[in-house]
């Protein structure tokens, strides 16, 4: 945080004057454009379904996301130095992964990685869209809030933030995602075919309809 | 003792199998190479060719995104070429006519459809290609020549609050450069039978496949307006890489293009949630020479104008798509008229196709389609004549209808299903050649296997 500040201040002092109002990497518009932005959108706030929403993400998030797609390709974990070994359990083998992130992963090299990544967390995300009805979105809000506790599963809120912003690079914004996505992760995480934390343990014991619930109540925020 | 068409066939199956079993999910065509994506990344459900938002992305911005297949530091990242086959077999509901002739050779009898090395890479971060060669069904022998040919260069601006490509792209193929499986290039049936009946009349556009060579450029606004304009010519001189193979232009009957011909294409596409729409229009105007040698005095002119539009809706396990496209042409026959190649010194054509598709799980696909095409009588190009030498029609119409299954054992083993069906050929339902036979006779069962390496 005091790095890119200090570079704001340096480029102010420098009398660069309008937007972008932070230090974009000469590498970003290159690779967000051919690369990502097929499927993320140039600001990273896709409608889609297929692909996530990455504006205003952590870069913490996504570049441990990025390292787990290219770990899944590597042959072998400790071909990839950069990785502590705890991070090299996370593995993305998923069939989306294997389908349409673990190539782009491994064929941009660290600089435009690094670009891309700072330009979509710099991102500013666009309000979510409308979704399911008034009393499905409610009870995934309680959800949200509250947990299940009766059936062991923590509140949401309690990782991913009041508003469902993220917190601590760590644990992904969720505000906005589409539902759809969010209910396919939630299913692979159900499934163990995607690991994190505490995500297996709270997808086991979420019920289907309330992972529904949930989604769509994050779409609409 | 030369091998047979089967046993050719049979070794190429075993090969096949062999390879895709002992290779893993990333050994494809050079483009998946390329980016390191599976298939169904760029093509619906990976029902090649279809594009997905992706794929047409990475189509327009000149096959750029991705790994070098090789660089200084790195040598040799991936096999720059892919290797496709196919291996089918065709029944029709009567393979011959009321005389005994044949009119579908080995109906019935497994055979080497094609064999293509498609070879396709990016050349810089903003310019790629893609170029195939052929070997096709020519029963008995197997010709080589060049497939789809394309070559672009692409760039993205970002003037003011918006986002403009700009790009330039030469191919052999009128409406090639479409990302779209609507126009005639890349449209449903995307593939058919070598054996089939087809349609006896499709407008120019649609007719001078592997036989030209183009200069376009092409910019897009926003990813929402698109505009392409482009030039094509006959496919000499410079050209020569967009019809290599057997055509030989001194030959009578090969299209042969007079100057330039001007192709045009604009539409407007809109994404929200899984669902895609395009609204388009596509046209040429060409000047072909009548087919006779040599390629002088005056040409024929045809004005095509089409019309499309395409709905894509895709989600992770279902994915639906709906497309219609309509032609219509203005035809002059000047050179052929006073020839007698042509009955009529001017006619029209139109043609019209709708089609629906929807995959499961990036594994099942079934499709349906119907086409109709329909204009003017011309006794020099569509007569039927009874054997007693009284006109039963001179009209191109016909119709029918496909309907196609698809199962992808791999991504990259396709086995396919298809059956055409005619409601009329040229114009006629019953006693369609003089000597009795059904527009229903020329209907076909074709299967096949796709294999993509």
């Amino acid at each position: 945080m005091r790095k890119s500040q200090s570079w704001l201040v340096l480029l102010l002092g420098a009398g660069v004057v309008g937007s972008p109002a932070w230090a974009v990497d000469w590498r970003a518009p290159r690779v967000v454009t051919l690369s990502c932005s097929g499927c993320h959108g140039i600001d990273g706030n896709t409608d889609s379904s297929i692909a996530p929403r990455l504006a205003a993400q952590s870069v913490g998030y996504l570049t441990t996301q990025m390292n787990a797609y290219r770990l899944a390709a590597s042959p072998s974990v400790d071909a990839i130095p950069f990785l502590r070994r705890e991070e090299k359990a996370g593995a993305r083998t998923d069939d989306e992964a294997r389908r349409a992130m673990i190539g782009p992963a491994q064929s941009i090299d660290a600089a435009d990685l690094k670009a891309a990544v700072d330009w979509y967390a710099q991102q500013k995300a666009a309000p979510g869209t409308p979704v399911g009805d008034s009393q499905v979105v409610a009870r995934g809000a309680k959800i949200y809030a509250e947990g299940l506790p009766d059936d062991g599963v923590s509140a949401c809120a309690g990782c991913h933030g009041p508003k469902a912003e993220g917190r601590a690079n760590q644990f992904p914004r969720l505000a906005g995602q589409h539902s759809e996505y969010l209910l396919r992760q939630l299913t692979l995480f159900a499934e163990d075919k995607r690991t994190a934390a505490t995500m297996g343990v709270t997808a086991h014991a979420l019920p289907r309809a309330d992972m529904k619930a949930v989604a769509e109540y994050l779409q609409q925020l | 003792m030369k091998p047979s068409a089967l046993s050719l066939a049979l070794r190429f199956l075993v090969a096949v199998v062999a390879v895709a079993v002992s290779t893993p999910a990333y050994a494809l065509p050079s483009f998946a190479r390329q980016t390191g994506q599976e298939c169904a990344a760029c093509h619906v459900g990976g029902n090649f060719p279809q594009l997905t938002s992706w794929g047409r992305w990475f189509k327009l911005t000149g096959y750029s995104s991705g790994k070098f297949f090789w660089t200084p530091s790195q040598g040799f990242n991936y096999v720059p070429a892919g290797l496709l086959g196919q291996v089918g077999v065709t029944w029709a509901a009567q393979p011959k006519d009321a005389s005994g002739n044949t009119l579908v050779p080995s109906n019935g009898t497994v055979a080497l459809e094609q064999v293509s090395f498609a070879f396709g890479n990016k050349i810089t971060d903003w310019a790629g290609f893609f170029y195939e060669v052929e070997g096709s069904y020519g029963y008995p022998s197997y010709t080589w020549s060049v497939g789809p040919a394309d070559f672009r260069a692409a760039y993205v601006f970002h003037p003011g609050n918006t986002e403009l490509l700009l790009g330039f792209d030469m191919n052999n193929s009128p409406t090639e450069s479409d990302v779209w499986g609507t126009l005639p290039f890349w449209g449903f049936p995307y593939y058919t039978s070598p054996l089939g009946f087809g349609t006896p009349a499709a407008p120019q556009i649609a007719s001078l496949s592997g036989l030209v060579g183009s200069l376009g450029l092409y910019a897009m606004l926003n990813r929402e307006f698109y505009v392409e304009f482009a030039l094509y010519t006959v496919g000499t001189g410079f050209f020569r890489w967009g019809s290599w193979g057997p055509n030989n232009f001194n030959t009578a009957g090969t299209p042969y293009l007079n100057g330039w011909a001007p192709y045009w294409r604009a539409y407007w596409t809109r994404e929200w949630g899984s669902n895609t729409l395009m609204i388009g229009t596509v046209g040429m105007y060409s000047q072909v020479f009548p087919a006779v040698t040599p390629h002088t005095g005056p040409a024929d002119a045809f004005t095509d104008v089409g019309f499309d539009a395409e709905y894509q809706w895709i989600t992770e396990r279902h994915k639906v798509t709906v497309g219609a496209t309509y032609f219509h042409e203005w035809q002059s026959w000047n050179g052929s008229q006073p020839l007698g190649l042509s009955a009529i010194p001017s006619g029209d054509l139109n043609t019209l196709n709708l089609n629906v598709a929807y995959n499961y799980a990036n594994r099942w696909n079934i499709s349906a389609g119907y086409f109709l095409s329909n204009g003017s009588d011309n006794s020099a190009f569509y007569n039927v004549s009874d054997p007693s030498g009284n006109t039963l029609s001179n009209s191109p119409n016909t119709s029918g209808y496909v309907l196609e299954a698809d199962f992808l054992l791999t991504q990259n083993i396709k086995f396919m299903m298809q059956y055409v069906g005619y409601f009329n050929f040229n114009g006629l339902t019953t006693n369609i050649d003089g000597q009795g036979r059904f527009a229903t006779d020329n209907n076909t069962l074709w299967l096949n296997l796709f294999v993509a390496l």
